[in-house]
């Protein structure tokens, strides 16, 4: 357990992913080199999840719908 | 395994606002060798890899048995025998004061709370975040007007989630989601009720 990686460590990757994912297309050497990364460890995988529907809550200061006054 | 759009959405919209009380009932259990954030992270694995949602009708507790079979495969597989961790009476117990209707938040109060989160950026991650979000500019645009590369705009939007990712791991959000009210205990998810450690 001790040379597990951090979840904070892994946060930090799956940020990275996400934010780059919303603002281009990727790389087809950063599409294989997010899927090895995800394949590596679930939590990664559940990390960039959370990541991406983090991303995808703030965008919603962008464009307030009108149920939103 | 890398979640679609579509989940992403739906994990905003239905479980991120739940996150908080998650982790507040996580951390009292207490489980040997896995922290919250490993259980959380593992939570969300297993719901972005599920084949559908429209069988989620209660994602509160859904959200709480994903997490609850997770310290299970844990303790089965460090053989642990006293588990305190998961018992069913407390797992009925689970309350999620952020879903009761007194106290829903409103959108505009989400977006008050998400200009909050905002505010407290660095300066430039802040900016980065105005420019893109707010103004709508492209990460090219917001390179030139910022007068730095795209990869420092990309590092400050990475930069930006991950400050919201701890900010809501710490207090939460509100969303639609959290107003609906709650009506089920963890046993009426899936119809069944469910022994320690069956699943």
């Amino acid at each position: 357990m001790a040379d597990r990686e951090s979840s904070a460590r892994i946060d930090d990757a799956a940020a990275l992913w996400a934010a780059r994912i919303d603002a281009r297309p990727l790389s087809a050497e950063e599409e294989i080199e997010l899927d090895r990364w995800l394949s590596a460890d679930v939590r990664r995988q559940g990390a960039f999840a959370r990541a991406r529907a983090i991303s995808i809550h703030m965008a919603r200061a962008q464009a307030p719908g009108p149920d939103s006054r | 395994m890398r979640v679609e759009n579509e989940r992403a959405s739906w994990l905003a919209q239905h479980i991120l606002p739940l996150e908080p009380s998650l982790r507040a009932w996580l951390a009292r259990r207490r489980v040997v060798g896995l922290e919250v954030d490993d259980i959380v992270q593992e939570a969300y694995a297993r719901l972005a890899a599920l084949d559908s949602v429209e069988a989620v009708r209660n994602p509160h507790a859904y959200f709480l048995q994903t997490a609850h079979s997770i310290i299970c495969t844990h303790l089965r597989r460090s053989q642990v025998v006293s588990i305190r961790a998961v018992e069913d009476t407390e797992l009925s117990r689970f309350e999620c004061p952020e879903a009761s209707p007194e106290r829903r938040a409103s959108d505009r109060d989400e977006l008050h709370r998400i200009g909050e989160i905002v505010a407290s950026f660095p300066k430039q991650v802040a900016t980065v975040f105005m420019l893109r979000r707010i103004e709508g500019l492209s990460q090219r645009d917001t390179a030139q007007r910022m007068n730095v590369s795209e990869s420092t705009v990309e590092k400050h939007m990475a930069k930006g989630i991950r400050l919201f990712m701890d900010a809501i791991a710490r207090s939460g959000i509100s969303s639609r989601g959290a107003s609906k009210p709650r009506n089920a205990n963890i046993t009426e998810s899936d119809g069944r009720s469910r022994k320690q450690c069956a699943d």
